[in-house]
């Protein structure tokens, strides 16, 4: 079974219970970015699904790692996830 | 006797009352001449009605002795020598926002031996600004953000060019403003002008430094130098404008932007002095909350990038608010108020309900944090957020308020600071069977109308 951290930072961690970090157990059904994301939206988002999902990826203005690396780097949507990965959502700010 | 010594303790009281009111107009005085001075003064460094042209900045061959002196400090570092800092009298930058970030970039840029800055706002002194807006004081509230602050590094650094531009930066200006200058810092507070900024430092080949505060966490990140990525290739698409928070509403620590600033400050330092950035293609994740910071690698410039990529289609600056949906959100919110106003009642009415004591009941649905600084005496608090899953006992609350007040049924009313969210949140309950009502305008409309020393801004 393949166990991960989600990261949540820039108001992304209100939509999932407040927790900043967690970590989780994955079904064997979820392999790659794209089905994690989905599996988000289904079991952990609390509220408001279209501030964390667009057309099944993330919505514009969401930063997303992987092991601390802009997902874009490491396949995007196509990323198969390994034990220990560090999945990380973080809102861009615009305050100052 | 006593007579005598009691009139004259009120003799005593009365004047110093008086001499109390002359110090207090003298002061007010001295004041307003000081900024109508300062105005004048500085007249020459003020550029407005779209005349931006300035003189060139004049390159010294040396450091005077004086500078040398005030520099000494940080030209004795084995990796920043008298050569560094005379890159930096030979420089200048353009900071545009003299807000949170601002403060404090402008600051030790001003500090640091810079030849020449510009600052770029168009917003005024207000009394919630000063807990982050450092740079500014009690004395400047209703003053001219971008004076307060050329007044201030006047102050500081007497021998630093300080121009300032007292209007918003707009896809008229923006290029003329930063032709000038060699570095662009973006201290603004909201994501047109981050957009806007980002286009013309693409179009005008200059580096720019980018950053953001809210709550207790920022990010940073050095854009279009040697060849490195924009904002754009980063964030090709806005968010959708109702995932935009800002600091009036969730709030702001005032330290938190002063550290963003001064990371600003840092790398428009670094790259003047012609050391190299430490933050292109990298994004800096601050979280002051957990004490977190992230460095993480980004990609890199995107060839199909829509301004900075092989065929851009932006080669010109566009309309900011249209391509970041603001003015789509402004006109959702008008329909919304428009539609629904039998579900929605202004805060006179709730006012009169209030006053004649008439059962009902008032649900605040603003965040918990909000609640706690300032409410309304009969209110209860439940976010909007939780209203879903208290649908079961906001209907016994009403069951038991209906028989306390021997009624079939009592009204429910919702509130919050500005009456979106609590608009927003009438169909959560209708979907759970509960009527309810929500006050035109929020709070805020509630201190103008009603109570002016309720304490919401």
């Amino acid at each position: 079974m393949v166990k991960i951290t989600l990261a949540f930072g820039g108001g992304m961690e209100i939509l999932f219970n407040n927790t900043k970090e967690r970590e989780i157990e994955l079904p064997d059904n979820v392999v790659n970015m794209k089905d994690l994301i989905a599996y988000m939206k289904d079991n952990l988002l609390q509220e408001r699904p279209e501030l964390f999902v667009l057309n099944d990826t993330v919505r514009p203005g969401i930063i997303v790692l992987i092991n601390n690396c802009d997902w874009e780097i490491e396949g995007n949507l196509e990323y198969q996830l390994e034990n220990g990965d560090e999945i990380t959502f973080i809102s861009t700010l615009h305050g100052g | 006797m006593s007579n005598e010594l009691n009139n004259l303790l009120e003799e005593n009281k009365n004047l110093k009352r008086k001499i109390r009111e002359l110090e207090e107009q003298l002061n007010n005085q001295t004041v307003a001449q000081k900024i109508k001075k300062e105005e004048k003064v500085s007249n020459k460094y003020v550029l407005e009605n779209s005349n931006y042209d300035i003189p060139e900045l004049v390159k010294k061959e040396e450091l005077s002795n004086d500078e040398k002196i005030r520099y000494s400090r940080q030209m004795l570092m084995r990796n920043f020598d008298a050569d560094c800092q005379l890159k930096l009298a030979n420089s200048s930058v353009l900071i545009v926002g003299a807000g949170g970030l601002g403060s404090t970039a402008i600051l030790y840029l001003g500090s640091a031996g810079f030849g020449r800055i510009g600052i770029v706002d168009d917003d005024v002194v207000e009394g919630t600004n000063l807990h982050r807006q450092v740079i500014h004081d009690e004395t400047k509230i209703g003053m001219s953000k971008a004076l307060s602050a050329q007044e201030t590094i006047k102050r500081l650094n007497s021998k630093c060019e300080c121009y300032v531009y007292k209007e918003l930066l707009t896809r008229e200006n923006a290029i003329s403003i930063m032709k000038p200058y060699d570095i662009v810092i973006d201290a603004t507070d909201n994501v047109c002008a981050t957009y806007l900024i980002n286009d013309a430092c693409v179009l005008s080949k200059k580096v720019l430094i980018q950053a953001s505060a809210l709550r207790m966490e920022g990010q940073l990140s050095v854009f279009n130098y040697k060849n490195g990525p924009c904002y754009r290739c980063l964030n090709p698409v806005p968010p959708p404008a109702e995932a935009i928070g800002k600091c009036n509403v969730n709030g702001v620590l005032g330290v938190v932007p002063g550290i963003m600033g001064c990371f600003q400050a840092l790398e428009a330092i670094k790259i003047a002095a012609g050391l190299e950035a430490s933050y292109s293609q990298k994004l800096l994740i601050f979280d002051g909350e957990i004490g977190k910071i992230r460095i993480v690698k980004t990609r890199p410039k995107q060839e199909n990038c829509s301004v900075c990529g092989k065929n851009p289609t932006v080669t010109s600056l566009i309309d900011y608010e249209d391509f970041c949906h603001m003015k789509k959100c402004e006109i959702k919110t008008d329909i919304t108020s428009n539609n629904s106003n039998n579900n929605r009642i202004t805060c006179e009415e709730y006012n009169d309900i209030m006053k004649a004591n008439k059962p009902h009941i008032l649900i605040d649905v603003r965040p918990n944090e909000a609640f706690k600084m300032s409410s309304l005496p009969n209110a209860i608090n439940i976010p909007k957020l939780e209203l879903a899953n208290n649908a079961e006992k906001i209907k016994e609350l009403m069951k038991k308020k209906a028989e306390e007040a021997n009624e079939k049924k009592v009204p429910l009313y919702l509130l919050c600071r500005s009456g979106v969210t609590s608009t927003n949140s009438i169909p959560i309950l209708k979907e759970h069977g509960i009527d309810c009502k929500d006050i035109i305008g929020g709070l805020l409309e509630w201190k103008a109308k009603i109570d002016p020393n309720f304490p919401i801004v």
